[in-house]
């Protein structure tokens, strides 16, 4: 065993540096993801990007080595599932298949029509990694030169909704999956509209009815909602994951999203609002806010 | 320290950066990755005991922090303090590769705490109680097991004049 040492000067320069960090924490968090430390992010960002590429490249391979070998068995278990629902989703297909050619129909007859993801302006991107073990953000290798934007929504390759973008710089961008999102969706199940929140820890999310909500059952499609100002209407979120009855005028019921986000690999980023585009003046900025969660202070389903 | 030294310890904290955000980032073991940054850290600590080691603890989180999303300032406050640790408690540990990995263990599991209680003071932790437990208790074994393979490389690049792994 070695005689202890101490360092005389080492214990001031912590002190300082540790309420510098403090200060420089506060700034960012009062400043909600705006102004010159969001400036320093970007720049951190754009320099870096290069680093981060080459090392995307070399560890590539590596990486879907370890992620093939630790997902193996959960993958085999889920292929079985997964053939099972094929066939049920099949025989659903056919028959909303002639459902779609019955409001397709409806729809030129009433001169209406739906929008779907190909009404957007998309761009699709890869998924680069997390941004690291504490939290669901994941980086992509797109950003403002792609025309992505923050508050972007951002979907997977079956369009199902995945989040929306927190940070964008050129050369990348960081994406908020709604599972790890302060800020609740405005979804439609069925008739009714509500919000849908994510859980902390929980893979699953809460939608919540609070006026004259009826029943839910396991199985119902969760959809964004033409209330929601954040999102275009229409995308698949999820499921109901129980048969669900209301409590007196208000509906709490699990609902399992489509997508895991720590399993893309790509992704589909829309630019929404549709006349959103890179260099307009008015282009709103969501601020980051504790735990990678942003907030928009014009969405009507912010929590509290 | 030599330029030298320095030159290779922000090479290697770019190198662990880059590793964090790509390998890491995607290929974690139950759901947890190392933390790749901080080992780097530690391993520059252990051969400057010095001033310098605190302050470029500070500034790898501080690159840290702006590739990740969390505030401006968490982990390079905690890396501080971790590096700070490190160059107090160094002298204690026996100058072999594994006590150094085991000295690199424990000094992640004081990051990866510090990071849980201020980041939940500053409401940037949002995860349950298994989850943080599952980073406390596998972030230091990772880290550990990075070590032992890294200590004796960093340990002929930083100081290769000096014997041992200290």
């Amino acid at each position: 065993m070695r005689e202890f040492r101490t360092n005389d000067r080492a214990l001031p320069l912590v002190v300082t540096l540790v309420v510098l960090s403090i200060v420089i924490m506060t700034f960012d968090i009062r400043s909600d993801g705006t102004g010159v430390l969001a400036t320093v992010r970007g720049a951190a960002n754009s320099l870096l990007e290069p680093v981060e590429r080459l090392g995307s490249v070399v560890v590539a391979p590596l990486a879907d080595v370890i992620e093939n070998l630790s997902e193996i068995r959960s993958l085999r278990d889920e292929n079985e599932a997964l053939r099972a629902k094929l066939a049920e989703e099949q025989a659903r297909n056919a028959a909303n298949a002639d459902l779609a050619a019955r409001v397709a129909v409806l729809e030129r007859v009433n001169d209406v029509r739906s929008e779907d993801l190909a009404d957007y302006t998309t761009t699709a991107a890869n998924v680069v990694g997390q941004t690291d073990s504490f939290d669901l953000s994941f980086r992509l290798d797109k950003g403002e030169e792609a025309g992505i934007l923050v508050g972007h929504p951002v979907v997977d390759d079956f369009g199902f909704l995945v989040g929306r973008i927190a940070q964008s710089w050129s050369g990348g961008s960081i994406v908020v999956p709604i599972i790890a999102d302060v800020n609740a969706v405005t979804v439609r199940v069925g008739e009714q509209t509500g919000t849908l929140e994510a859980v902390i820890g929980s893979d699953v999310m809460v939608f919540q009815v609070f006026e004259t909500a009826v029943a839910v059952s396991a199985g119902d499609a969760v959809v964004t909602s033409s209330l929601a100002e954040a999102y275009p209407p229409g995308l698949p979120v999820g499921e109901v994951a129980t048969d669900t009855q209301p409590t007196g005028q208000a509906l709490t019921a699990q609902v399992r999203p489509f997508t895991e986000p720590t399993r893309l690999r790509n992704v589909i980023v829309i630019t929404w609002p549709t006349d959103q585009a890179l260099g307009e003046e008015d282009t709103p900025e969501i601020p980051v806010v504790p735990g990678g969660d942003i907030v928009d202070p014009g969405d009507e389903a912010s929590t509290p | 320290m030599t330029v030298r030294a320095v030159l290779l310890a922000v090479l290697g904290a770019l190198v662990a950066l880059a590793l964090q955000t790509t390998l890491f980032g995607r290929a974690t073991i139950a759901g947890v990755a190392p933390d790749a940054v901080l080992v780097a850290v530690l391993l520059f600590a252990v051969r400057s005991r010095s001033e310098p080691a605190i302050i470029f603890a500070f500034v790898a989180g501080l690159v840290f922090d702006a590739l990740s999303v969390t505030a401006l300032g968490l982990r390079a406050g905690i890396y501080a303090t971790v590096a700070f640790l490190a160059i107090r408690t160094i002298d204690r540990m026996d100058s072999n590769p594994f006590s150094v990995a085991a000295w690199v263990g424990l000094m992640t599991l004081a990051g990866v705490l510090l990071y849980l209680v201020v980041g939940t003071i500053f409401g940037q932790v949002n995860m349950d109680a298994g989850e943080a437990m599952r980073r406390i208790i596998l972030v230091p074994i990772y880290n550990l097991a990075l070590a032992v393979v890294l200590a004796p490389v960093s340990a002929r690049l930083l100081a290769p004049s000096r014997r041992g792994f200290i």
